[in-house]
């Protein structure tokens, strides 16, 4: 569905307008420039400017899924729940006959694809244009950025959460799908006083930071957990915790999720019985407030590998 | 803990046993051997049915992890690429789906403190390796037909978003790049290729099958792009995959 000269063509657009720090070049700054002013162009500009960077055919919609309706700035920003749960219905259908195909993980983990589906969605006035005319940041530099991670997402310095949690709208479709399987794969599981529905799993997940603490620590490393069963577990334990739009400690999905992680090396979490994953989110849990409690004075905050923050 | 079985030998729990794990892998399925050596506690472990091989099939990049448990030491386990992505990995191991208890005479003299240890469910009694599903090497490389590239000619294009490099070829060489020596050429225009490529990743979030080839090189002591002055493309490429050079057949002319 996504040629691979397409392919080719956005990852050589991507590192020719954003290059970690230490390779950066004259070149770099040129062509964010170029891009900082189509940012401030607005949506045309943008479209045009990415069919021409890709090499796009501009009569294909390369079987990108089409929103369900148009989308403000605000919540092409950051959904709001409600429009999450929308957005991963309408990526589910598929028009075949309209060369729409449901949206697949294989798809979803590709930066390249969202970013071909925005292409269609500010061509088609689907997102609104104040969304673009915000993606500009305090410099070039930080235009730049900010325009590939909300766009599709921008691997090569942020890994492969950055299309799992950069993107807005692949945020929703991931974080639905993942709440989905979570609740399925404990569905017949003996929870004393418990079951973990699909909305409260999605409601355990919903908030940004956690999400993207979480999901960061899933994709890093091949030794980590994302058995379902184990996703389950620690939505079960932060909604336990957490009142839903509350806002989590910071590093607490990271440490429950290491913790399991450690116990994967001695146990099947997936063999395991369900109130075993619980009892061990618990067991992670105490230890964190205890962690907390003697780190209180400690402003320091763990130092953040990524050099691209937010503008 | 438990004592454990591991099949990179990392282990002294149980002595002179072993654990022999072999994965052969397409892109959506793969053919796993389980089998245990001098390992009869393990053995009988799986004839009581308390214990089982687990078989897990796992996508980090895709938040997929799906496991299938058998008895059977041979097991062909099937997945559907479209909800992995392409990098699937299988990861296998022994454990026990009961409760259960180990007799501690076959253990390390460490365990023998107890003459016997209660073994919970869920227990990985043996661990195996972490298996790649497509070899390193070949999931860099996709070679294509471009009919007006002069005869004999290949071009290597930049890596796309799955780190896969578009080699060109053209149309008569393109009926032989199934050929070994074909394939070694254009692993060699793809190894002068990685230090650009490389340096555009930022620290910690390098493709894995960047990381695997710059460990396997500096296993085998080959100078990597990270030490630019010594890096050789062609000395990192025959490392990874040699020319199969055939020692002369007795009475075989010279050339």
């Amino acid at each position: 569905m996504i040629p691979q000269e397409v392919a080719a063509a956005f990852v050589r657009w991507q590192k020719r307008v954003v290059l970690p720090k230490k390779h950066r070049t004259e070149s770099t700054e040129s062509a964010q420039a170029q891009l900082a002013e189509v940012v401030r162009g607005g949506s045309k500009a943008l479209v045009e400017y990415l069919i021409t960077e890709l090499g796009l055919d501009g009569s294909s919609s390369y079987g990108a899924p089409m929103l369900p309706r148009r989308l403000t700035a605000g919540e092409a920003g950051d959904p709001p729940a409600e429009l999450e749960k929308e957005i991963a219905e309408a990526f589910s259908d598929a028009n075949p006959s309209g060369g729409i195909h449901p949206v697949t993980p294989e798809l979803a983990i590709r930066p390249v694809f969202w970013t071909i589906a925005h292409v269609q969605w500010l061509r088609n006035d689907l997102i609104e244009e104040d969304w673009v005319l915000k993606l500009e940041g305090k410099n070039d530099d930080a235009t730049a950025r900010n325009a590939c991670r909300r766009l599709g997402g921008l691997h090569h310095i942020r890994g492969r959460l950055s299309v799992l949690n950069d993107c807005p709208i692949s945020r929703a479709w991931w974080r639905v799908r993942i709440a989905k399987q979570s609740a399925e794969a404990v569905k017949d599981e003996a929870v004393k006083d418990d079951c973990l529905s699909t909305e409260r799993a999605y409601r355990a997940l919903k908030h940004n930071a956690l999400w993207a603490e979480l999901i960061g620590g899933c994709v890093r490393n091949v030794a980590v957990v994302n058995e379902p069963r184990v996703l389950a577990a620690i939505c079960v334990n932060i909604s336990r915790n957490f009142k839903y739009g509350s806002t989590p400690p910071k590093n607490y999905a990271r440490d429950i999720a290491r913790t399991l992680a450690r116990h994967s090396s001695s146990v099947s979490l997936h063999v395991v019985q369900f109130e075993e994953l619980l009892r061990i989110c618990d067991q992670a849990a105490a230890a964190f407030d205890a962690e907390a409690v003697f780190d209180e004075n400690d402003q320091d905050d763990e130092a953040d590998q990524d050099e691209d923050g937010d503008a | 803990m438990y004592p454990q079985l591991r099949a990179d030998q990392t282990s002294a729990d149980f002595p002179g046993a072993r654990y022999l794990n072999k994965v052969r892998a397409s892109n959506n399925a793969a053919e796993v051997t389980n089998r245990l050596v001098n390992a009869q506690g393990l053995a009988s472990l799986i004839e009581a049915g308390q214990a089982k091989w687990s078989i897990e099939v796992r996508s980090p990049a895709a938040l997929y992890s799906r496991t299938f448990l058998t008895n059977q030491p041979v097991k062909t386990i099937k997945w559907e690429p479209q909800e992995t992505g392409p990098e699937v990995f299988i990861i296998s191991g022994l454990v026990a789906v009961e409760g259960l208890v180990l007799f501690t005479d076959q253990l390390h003299p460490a365990w023998h403190a107890e003459r016997f240890l209660n073994i919970p469910v869920g227990a990985l009694l043996a661990r195996g390796l972490i298996a790649r599903t497509q070899p390193v090497v070949s999931s860099m490389l996709r070679f294509t037909k471009k009919e007006n590239l002069a005869r004999g000619r290949m071009e290597i294009n930049d890596p796309d978003d799955q780190f896969q490099f578009n080699v060109n070829v053209s149309p008569e060489l393109f009926a032989r790049c199934t050929k070994r020596d074909v394939q070694i050429a254009a692993l060699i225009g793809v190894m002068g290729k990685l230090p650009k490529t490389a340096e555009s990743f930022d620290e910690g979030v390098e493709p894995p099958v960047l990381r695997a080839i710059r460990e396997k090189l500096e296993e085998g002591d080959i100078p990597t792009w990270e030490n630019s002055d010594d890096y050789d493309a062609a000395l990192a490429a025959t490392a990874l995959e040699p020319f199969i050079v055939e020692d002369k057949i007795e009475g075989e002319e010279e050339d």
